[in-house]
């Protein structure tokens, strides 16, 4: 395991780190060069861990490839989905680990300034992320090769500021709203300048692929999904909590085995806007090429009703999104409208038809991925548990 | 460079947006919150176009031609994807076409007839919101508001002023004032730009007769 033992009990101290085996993978990279440093991530297939999954080698690459004096590293702790706390659990046992990888990340690009966005309900962990920033700023110099200047900015409570560009948005005291692609931020992105922004437990990952080599790293999962990934597990489970788990693991591991559940109905996978898989269906794999997203994992028992559950999941989307776009601004907002009709027992067929219409040009024409991911739980709920719509359209819930 | 649109083979310079390097080849796409002479903001997602291999649709208006691009722009996907839409937006539109001083010129309407749409049927979910004539040349309509931006994007941009700002979040968004009251001379003097650009009723040059507008031509396909 990779990280496990960094969130199983807090680091208090960098001379603690030091003895956990910390520094050595800044100490390193801080000798390999640009070149080596990118070519060890890509040969890791280290992929984000944010739910999109994009290459992280190839983002470096980008951001390392334009010419500009000043680039920026952005490590993204806005954790805002539905379910979901694992960078929590790096960030609170130990933010060395973290800013390591923001400064290898920026040793990679050549970046000498980093951020990170930490979202506002994780305010309680200011102090010591404060003082670790402090601490490893400092050791860093002494290295000599790495001038690297953290910096901590808080959000203010928007899910969307986890998008990237609606987090630069935010950085740069503007409203938080995604902006076009492209440009991407790694050619122009905080202040205009090339920007990597990365994920927490992304970047957590970069120095024990420095310490123990790509193919330590890509020995571990399946083709296209290397290493492993933490997973928060909550809802209707005895032993609610994060675990570390190769990918490519069967869910049924992770539910049954790990969380300790004995009834379930339906999984949600990767937050509100997850999927969702039955509770028969517990033999898939959680990876890239089956089902992931950032980790976050939601068991529903049999005493849940699917529809409620999905009024409530869609209203989330309506509180949170930022309403630049029409289908998303516009669709969220119908189709809570039409799920509460169904679950009062007012709603009819033609109303799924219309929410079948609205999910579509959702999820095909929306500005960021809040709007297009919004309807994937509604749309795989519709039709694993068709029925209890049906049920619900003719007595409600 | 080269590019394929509707199946044939058109000629594209870089830089040029799927919009423009259409409309040089007569080929017709809807827009609302474009504008020609305002940065694109790609909000209202009604140019969306195909591009093959590419996934989602993409917005015309602020996509970049790629060399070999493959783009459809009438494919039943996009067709209904725009219907549904402007479907949406009209449902959070007031219905008083008749009594609105836009009228025949509103461009929602106009992309709405193109798209073959008469009605609605999603759930209406506009309330009435403010309806401001303190200005002696602006009279702002919110609740016809479509949120296109493009008169936030006027102000700044051929103004240089920042008068119109986008607040509140997701379905309660609202263009308001810095402080969200009404609009005075205080504000703003004359310049009416952002009247001007408003593709809707939900900003009225006041100080224009009708007659000096020009009038609208729904020269689009009606389907
Ligand atoms: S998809 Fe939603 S959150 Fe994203 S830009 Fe559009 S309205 Fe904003
Ligand atoms: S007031 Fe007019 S120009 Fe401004 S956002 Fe609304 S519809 Fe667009």
């Amino acid at each position: 395991m990779i990280l496990k033992k960094y969130i199983t009990r807090k680091t208090e101290s960098l001379d603690a780190y030091r003895a956990l085996g910390g520094l050595t993978a800044l100490q390193k990279a801080a000798g390999m060069g640009r070149k080596n440093i990118i070519d060890e991530i890509k040969k890791s297939q280290l992929r984000g861990r944010a739910g999109a999954g994009f290459p992280t080698g190839f983002k470096l690459e980008m951001a390392e490839q334009v010419q500009e004096p000043e680039k920026f590293v952005i490590c993204n702790a806005d954790e805002g989905e539905v379910g979901t706390f694992k960078d929590r659990e790096l960030l609170k046992n130990c933010p060395y680990l973290v800013l390591e990888g923001m400064m290898i990340a920026g040793l990679a690009v050549g970046a000498r300034q980093g951020y990170m966005y930490l979202r506002t309900e994780y305010s309680y962990l200011i102090d010591d992320i404060r003082r670790a920033i402090e601490e490893m700023e400092e050791e860093a110099l002494s290295l000599g090769k790495c001038d690297f200047r953290l910096e901590l900015f808080v959000g203010a409570g928007a899910y969307i500021c986890g998008e990237e560009t609606a987090l630069i948005e935010s950085i740069e005291q503007r409203r938080g709203e995604p902006r076009l692609k492209p440009p991407y931020p790694t050619n122009s992105g905080l202040f205009g300048k090339p920007t990597l922004i990365i994920n927490v437990e992304t970047l957590s990952n970069l120095p024990w692929i420095i310490v123990n080599g790509s193919e330590a790293f890509s020995s571990i999962g399946t083709e296209m999904s290397k290493g492993t990934k933490l997973f928060s597990v909550s809802g209707d489970v005895r032993r609610p909590g994060v675990y570390e788990l190769p990918l490519g693991t069967s869910l049924r591991v992770l539910v049954i085995d790990k969380a300790c559940a004995n009834d379930v109905k339906a999984v949600q996978i990767g937050g509100a806007s997850g999927r969702i898989v039955a509770g028969d269906d517990l033999e898939r794999l959680l990876c890239f090429e089956d089902v992931l997203g950032a980790g976050g994992v939601v068991v529903f028992n049999s005493s849940r009703n699917m529809v409620e559950m999905m009024r409530e999941n869609m209203a989330f989307f309506l509180h949170e999104s930022c309403g630049k776009c029409i289908p998303c601004r516009e669709g969220n907002y119908v189709i809570n409208r039409l799920l509460s009709r169904i679950c009062d027992g007012d709603g009819s067929e033609g109303d799924v038809t219309m929410i079948r219409e609205i999910a579509a040009s959702m999820g095909d024409s929306s500005l960021c991925g809040l709007g297009i991911s919004a309807p994937t739980g509604l749309l795989d709920t519709l039709q694993l548990f068709e029925p209890e719509f049906r049920e619900a359209i003719s007595a409600g819930v | 460079m080269k590019i394929q649109i509707n199946g044939n083979e058109v000629e594209a310079g870089e830089g040029d947006t799927i919009l423009e390097v259409s409309r040089r080849n007569g080929i017709y796409i809807p827009t609302l919150c474009n504008h020609d002479d305002l940065s694109p903001v790609g909000s209202c997602r009604v140019c969306v176009v195909e591009v093959k291999n590419n996934g989602n649709l993409i917005p015309a208006c602020s996509s970049t031609v790629r060399s070999l691009m493959n783009i459809e722009t009438g494919t039943p996907r996009v067709l209904q994807t725009r219907r549904t839409n402007l479907k949406l937006l009209l449902a959070n539109h007031a219905d008083n076409c008749l009594v609105c001083d836009a009228a025949n010129l509103c461009e929602l309407r106009k992309v709405a007839a193109e798209l073959g749409i008469t009605n609605s049927y999603f759930i209406k979910s506009r309330t009435a919101l403010m309806m401001d004539q303190c200005h002696p040349s602006i009279q702002r309509d919110l609740s016809k508001c479509i949120l296109c931006r493009r008169c936030v994007r006027a102000c700044r941009e051929i103004a240089e002023k920042e008068v119109w700002a986008v607040a509140f979040r997701g379905h309660d968004s609202r263009i308001v004032l810095r402080d969200d009251a009404e609009l005075k001379m205080e504000d703003c003097e004359d310049c009416t730009v952002c009247a001007d650009v408003c593709p809707v009723g939900a900003l009225i040059n006041t100080s224009k007769g009708r007659a000096e507008k020009e009038p609208c031509l729904y020269e689009g396909n009606i389907t």
